[in-house]
């Protein structure tokens, strides 16, 4: 194989690595994966539908105001005879194709009289009160009526020198006149008396056929034009006309040419009256009305499709967000084995786009087949009216929000991939950064920004058409939801009146997390303020079309596309919501297993955990429902026709009540779910009695000073590894727990009690990367050859299998974990635990380059459980806890870490930043046993527990 | 990759977008208005079966075209007039019809007479005109927008002289008996300035009256004369007296009875009986009167008689379709020439009418019909069927003789 065919096996093999890789990754996620196509599928099929539904209806409804009310008759009054006819019709015909070209198809041509009395039936007088009959020539008059008796004459056909005529049914019962009989109507002298002989009785159609031109045909006599000028010669009678009838070419003139068609016919009524010529017609009323009826009505349509769209959107970017956050410790193995971060990306987004541009085209199929359904079953929206430049203005928009969706996935696995770090920080409670004091700052700024430019710029006076109806109503439904939830830090966390319902200590940690780091909520508050205010605003168009009987103001098609629009787009708000409600709590859950992993090993009952996402839940939901609702209420009152009367209201406000339950009750119904915690931490094994009462460690933490406890700037943190698997956390706080007390100096037990590990800045201390690198386990392929892909997913393999949920037995993972370390008695464990390292042995750790095995045994070693037990039980931590809770400062150490001066750049130093090496010394020197561990071990994340 | 379906997509509809015009993409397009095919002929009176076989034959044709998208997009409509045999009737309904912005196309009259009567009107109208029934061959010359499809009456004759020459060697001397109008007449200029084979002589003519009721004048003053052979020249009605008059001189079988047109309808053994039998005549395609299987028919005109009898039935004799293939023929030619010409500007049609060539495949008589713009006859002297009367069980039947 040749050159080219290498490098194309190697791009081969490289897409199904990436390929392969993506396609595990969201195998570790299925029902999250599930949930974003879910999202997809529900967004774009829906979008597609209504991107449909809209011109059909349009379109529908346009075909049939044409069909009903299209009638258009150029009249001339005093045309008797075939030369005045035919000059009439040239003429008055010219005119029309000039101003209107092919819009107008010929219906008829006529010539009629004035409604002429009966003079004798069968030579005998007509009864009193007989009406009168209206002679009249109608071409074309078979394809409009079904002939019940007889046939039509041909033109000339006599009989007995009698014009042969036709009349309907109705008409010759009204008259008293029957198939064969004859008649004589009244003419004026010195014409002949014309007399006719009834040859055929039909029945109209349609009485409402523009052919008949709004006249009731029932008491018409139909004759022959050969006939008719024999009636009308050669003294005309009274209101004799001719007159040229069309309708519009339903087949050119589409919804989109309404107003261009009513403005050629107020064109074409002028030409005609310098003509001594009439138009008679409601073509451009009618048109004019039409247009204003689908302006609005499109309006609402497209309102609603670009809301679902964007709320869509949205949804489907949270899921991927929350999606890619949970694969953070895979993406750090792959950096560490040696991937670019190209490559890295690249898997992320094949995932993300996979996930979304698949479903998308299915979302496509079955909106043609919804669509389809709706023609056939629908007598008003009907498929086959939908014009070429409707398509191709579905086939943009629907491209356009392919195109976004498939952006920000590629945008989201880019954002994720760049933040990627080899070793992933854990996570840990929130805290405060350097713009404690102000909150409203950054994105919270910038969707502010954006949200008050929605709600302005269609409104500005701006010289190019940039304020239409529907852009004032898309921007104050963008603007108002991204402000709302922009504005989520400045509300005030009040988880009081929760403290009864949830417990004390939950609603302290959900007031303390949304107290810390509010804006983690903004997202789902976008899109609850979104699909509440939608669903108002569908809620309200349903009632309003519905029960107010709006169609029948309008063409029915357009009716039935409101219908549609409302049936097909609230289940879809509601699902959305409901999606992106749960995967937001589901990760936050998740998070906080992790985040309150060290207050677990301090007592923190597990089930705070699902309590305080409650809480949390529970003070987002009825804020964002109220600025939603205001919203509906604001945008429903900015709808183009007012769609709520007074008599209406309450149904209205019933409506809306009922939808924003059923979002209530949607999210409701999953909250429970979404924040149970996990079976493996709900039941803990038998965990050492807490030496200080958690509700006191909570207090401690929640109510220190941020200065004293928050001494970590900078980003909300880093999202939990694949799946945190429960067990390992919950072990691993517990290892923390039972270290740090002894290891740790008394000034950070208090920190090691809030956050499982100290957090390291990897790209920031080189030292200690150096110091990483040396006393982690080296891989034993070269680190710089790329691992053999069966490694690398072998070792992802298993950490996904730790990340799921998988709900092994404590006693078994205990077991596990005891089985690989050699069990030592308890003096010699002891013994290990507190006998004073060397001091030459922890410089060399911390300086130079220490002896791989000696800082391997040292640091890396991990105790058997029992050890770490034991610490945690026999050893006295509890005293030094209290104290640390208490303020009451027995030992001098806490009370220097925590109240003096200057205790946080100590902490700091001492943990986070690059350890001023004298400190550290005296620190290892004053508590020698605590020395390795606080120096050295940077206790890797659960999110890269797979490293170890 | 993943992108592809999207991008093809999109392009689709661009695609479909930039070539589907304004129009609804489903659904056909609605026809652009309706024009109208006007028929002159006789509907009321003895002769008015003939006005309503040619009124259901357009309106046969008229179907099938407006069932498949009618013509330039206009939906055809039928019109008739009744000029009940009245030159004058004739051109006062002609006038009024070609006055008619909407018609598109004359059909008829249906008569040499009527036709000069209304001829001035279509010329100034120009709007094509075709006949269907029977004129002299000379009233069509020099008509810019008029076309026939029957048969020329010289290639008729020609065709009786050479079955005469063929089957009655015997057969020195020929006579005709005619009405007494412009086709009788002219049928006897033909006879008489006609080369005629094998030594045959001509007799003369004798004519009658249009509603005279007794042949047997003109039949006594033709044996008078020798004719061993009567060219008759008539209607039904007419053609059916001669055959009875001939047959109580006793001359049947002693005299071979020639007709044209008269004779190729149902009608003649209906009204002649028995002496109908043996009677030759040259038309049009009868063949749907002879014992030839359907499968041999030409198509086209097969087609035509199945739509036409499952339409309209038969005649009450049981025998006769209400239609002539010659009416319906007109429709398509004219249809052909208008989508030819692209317009319905009289002038256009009938130059595009003046160049077609319709296959026999196509053609509703079964034979190759070609036009010039010198010779508006679409049927040629190969088109000129010879048939002749038998008696078949309790019904007659005709014998196909040539070709």
């Amino acid at each position: 194989m040749g050159g080219p065919g290498r490098g194309l096996v190697a791009v081969w093999s490289a897409a199904l690595a990436v390929g392969g890789r993506s396609w595990r990754q969201v195998g570790r996620r299925p029902l999250w994966a599930l949930a974003l196509v879910g999202a997809t599928v529900a967004t774009v099929a829906t979008v597609a539908t209504l991107s449909l539904v809209e011109p059909m209806a349009s379109e529908s409804a346009m075909a049939d105001t044409l069909t009903r009310e299209g009638s258009l008759a150029v009249e001339q009054p005093g045309v008797a005879g075939p030369d005045a006819y035919r000059r009439f019709a040239t003429t008055a015909g010219g005119d029309v194709a000039r101003r209107l070209g092919g819009d107008l198809v010929p219906l008829t041509d006529f010539m009629r009289t004035a409604a002429l009395p009966i003079a004798t039936i069968d030579d005998a007088s007509p009864a009193r009160g007989t009406p009168a009959l209206t002679p009249i020539s109608l071409d074309h008059l078979g394809a409009h009526v079904e002939i019940l008796a007889g046939e039509l004459p041909p033109e000339g056909f006599t009989i007995g020198g009698d014009a042969a005529v036709t009349m309907s049914q109705d008409g010759a019962d009204r008259v008293g006149l029957r198939a064969s009989d004859r008649f004589c109507l009244a003419v004026p002298a010195p014409n002949q008396p014309w007399c006719a002989r009834i040859v055929a009785v039909w029945r109209p159609l349609d009485r409402h056929d523009p052919f008949w031109g709004g006249a009731d045909p029932s008491l018409q006599v139909v004759a022959n034009r050969y006939d008719f000028y024999r009636l009308v010669t050669p003294q005309p009678p009274a209101g004799l006309l001719a007159g040229l009838r069309y309708r519009p070419d339903r087949y050119l003139v589409g919804a989109g040419r309404a107003e261009a068609v009513a403005g050629k016919v107020r064109l074409l009524r002028d030409d005609l009256a310098r003509g001594q010529l009439r138009l008679v017609t409601d073509l451009d009323r009618t048109l004019d009305a039409f247009h204003q009826r689908q302006l609005a009505v499109t309006a609402s349509l497209e309102l609603v499709m670009v809301s679902i769209g964007l709320l869509g959107l949205t949804v489907a970017a949270l899921v991927a967000h929350h999606l890619l956050e949970s694969q953070a410790g895979e993406r750090a193995e792959l950096l560490r084995l040696g991937w670019p971060r190209a490559r890295i990306w690249g898997v992320g987004a094949a995932a993300l786009v996979g996930l979304t541009a698949v479903p998308a085209l299915a979302g496509l199929v079955w909106a043609a087949l919804v669509v389809s359904l709706i023609s056939a079953a629908s007598g008003g929206l009907r498929v086959q009216w939908l014009r070429a430049q409707d398509l191709a203005a579905v086939g943009v928009g629907l491209a356009v929000l392919l195109v976004a969706l498939v952006a920000v996935m590629v945008a989201l696995a880019g954002v994720a991939a760049a933040r990627t770090r080899e070793a992933e920080a854990p996570a840990a409670l929130p805290r405060r950064g350097q713009f404690d004091e102000w909150r409203f700052a950054g994105p919270a700024q910038a969707l502010a920004l954006f949200g008050v430019c929605a709600l302005l710029l269609p409104r500005l006076p701006l010289p190019w058409q940039f304020g239409s109806g529907q852009a004032q109503y898309l921007g104050t439904l963008v603007g108002v939801a991204v402000i709302g939830a922009a504005l989520l830090p400045l509300l005030p966390p009040r988880a009081g009146p929760l403290r009864r319902l949830r417990g004390e200590i939950a609603a302290t940690l959900a007031g303390w997390q949304l107290g810390q780091r509010r804006e983690q909520h903004a997202a789902v508050a976008f899109i609850v303020v979104l699909s509440t205010a939608l669903g108002g605003v569908l809620a309200v168009e349903l009632v309003a079309e519905l029960a107010s009987g709006r169609s029948a103001m309008g063409p029915e098609a357009l009716g039935r596309g409101l219908e549609v629009t409302v049936l097909a787009g609230l289940p879809t708000v509601l699902a959305l919501v409901v999606v992106g409600w749960a995967i937001h709590f589901r990760a936050t859950s998740e998070h906080r297993q992790v985040e309150y992993a060290s207050l677990f090993a301090g007592g923190l009952p597990t089930a705070s955990v699902a309590d305080s996402v409650g809480v949390e839940q529970a003070i987002v939901l009825p804020t964002y429902l109220v600025v939603g609702t205001a919203l509906a209420v604001l945008l429903v009152g900015t709808l183009p026709p007012p769609p709520v009367t007074s008599p209406l209201l309450g149904l209205a406000t019933l409506n809306v009540v009922g939808v924003l339950a059923c979002i209530v009750v949607g999210i409701l119904a999953v909250g429970p779910l979404v924040r149970r915690v996990p079976a493996a931490v709900r039941q803990p094994s038998p965990a050492p009695a807490p030496e200080v009462p958690v509700e006191q460690l909570v207090d401690a933490v929640v109510n220190a000073p941020p200065e004293e406890v928050m001494d970590v700037p900078g980003p909300p943190p880093p999202p939990p590894a694949v799946a945190p698997p429960p067990v390992e956390a919950e072990d691993r706080g517990r290892e923390a727990a039972a270290e740090e007390p002894e290891e740790r100096p008394p000034g950070e037990e208090l920190r090691d009690a809030v956050e499982p590990e100290p957090v390291q800045e990897p790209e920031e201390e080189a030292p200690e990367e150096e110091l990483q690198d040396s006393i982690e386990p080296e891989p034993a392929a070269d680190p710089e050859e790329e691992p053999p892909y069966e490694e690398l997913q072998d070792a992802v393999a298993l950490e996904g299998a730790e990340a799921v949920e998988d709900d092994l037995p404590e006693e078994e993972l205990q077991d596990a974990a005891a089985a690989e370390e050699p069990e030592l008695p308890e003096e010699e464990l002891q013994d290990a635990v507190e006998a004073e390292p060397p001091q030459e042995e922890l410089e060399d750790a911390v300086e130079a380059e220490p002896p791989q095995e000696e800082l391997q045994d040292a640091v890396e070693a991990e105790p058997p459980q029992e050890e770490l037990q034991d610490a945690v039980e026999a050893e006295p931590p509890e005293e030094e806890l209290q104290d640390a809770v208490e303020a009451e400062p027995p030992q001098e150490e806490l009370q220097d870490a925590v109240e003096e001066e200057p205790p946080r750049e100590e902490l700091q130093d001492a943990v986070e930043e690059e350890p001023p090496r004298e400190e550290l010394q005296d620190a290892v020197e004053s508590e020698p046993e605590e020395e390795p561990q606080e120096v050295v071990e940077p206790v890797p994340s659960p999110e890269a527990g797979g490293e170890r | 990759v993943r992108a592809w379906p999207l991008s093809a997509g999109l392009c689709a509809a661009l695609a479909v977008a930039a070539c589907g015009g304004n129009g609804p993409l489903l659904g056909k397009p609605e026809p652009r208005g309706i024009v109208k095919v006007a028929l002159v002929d006789v509907f009321s009176g003895a002769q008015s079966s003939s006005g309503q076989y040619l009124r259901n034959s357009l309106q046969v044709a008229v179907d099938e075209l407006n069932a498949s998208g009618g013509v330039l997009g206009y939906q055809v409509e039928v019109v008739a007039a009744d000029d009940q045999l009245q030159p004058a009737k004739a051109a006062e309904l002609v006038r009024e019809q070609v006055s008619d912005k909407d018609v598109k196309l004359l059909v008829g009259p249906s008569s040499t007479d009527l036709y000069r009567a209304a001829r001035a009107s279509i010329d100034a109208a120009r709007t094509p005109n075709c006949l269907a029934a029977d004129v002299t061959d000379d009233a069509l010359s020099g008509e810019p927008t008029t076309f026939r499809t029957q048969g020329r009456d010289q290639d008729k004759v020609a065709a009786l002289l050479r079955y005469l020459a063929r089957q009655s060697p015997s057969a020195k001397k020929i006579g005709v008996v005619a009405s007494d109008d412009a086709r009788g007449h002219a049928l006897d200029n033909l006879l008489t300035n006609q080369p005629k084979a094998g030594g045959l002589a001509y007799a003369g003519a004798a004519f009658s009256a249009a509603d005279a009721t007794d042949q047997t004048p003109a039949v006594q003053q033709m044996l008078g004369a020798g004719a061993q052979a009567l060219v008759i020249s008539g209607d039904e009605r007419m053609t059916a007296q001669v055959a009875q008059v001939v047959d109580q001189l006793g001359q049947t079988g002693k005299v071979q009875l020639l007709a044209l047109d008269g004779a190729s309808d149902y009608a003649y053994p209906s009204t002649g009986g028995p002496a109908a039998v043996g009677t030759v005549f040259a038309s049009t395609i009868q063949t749907y009167l002879t014992g030839i299987p359907q499968s041999r028919w030409p198509p086209a005109y097969r087609d035509f008689e199945n739509r036409i009898t499952s339409q309209y039935g038969f005649a009450p004799n049981g025998v006769e379709m209400q239609g002539y293939p010659a009416a319906a023929d007109c429709v398509q030619q004219w249809s052909m020439a208008a989508a030819r010409a692209g317009t319905f500007s009289g002038e256009q049609v009938a130059r595009a009418w003046g160049s077609l060539d319709i296959p026999a495949s196509r053609s509703l008589l079964g034979v190759r019909e070609t036009l010039t713009l010198a010779g508006h006859d679409s049927v040629p002297a190969a088109g000129i069927f010879v048939y002749r009367w038998k008696r078949q069980g309790g019904r007659f039947q005709l014998t196909q003789l040539q070709p």
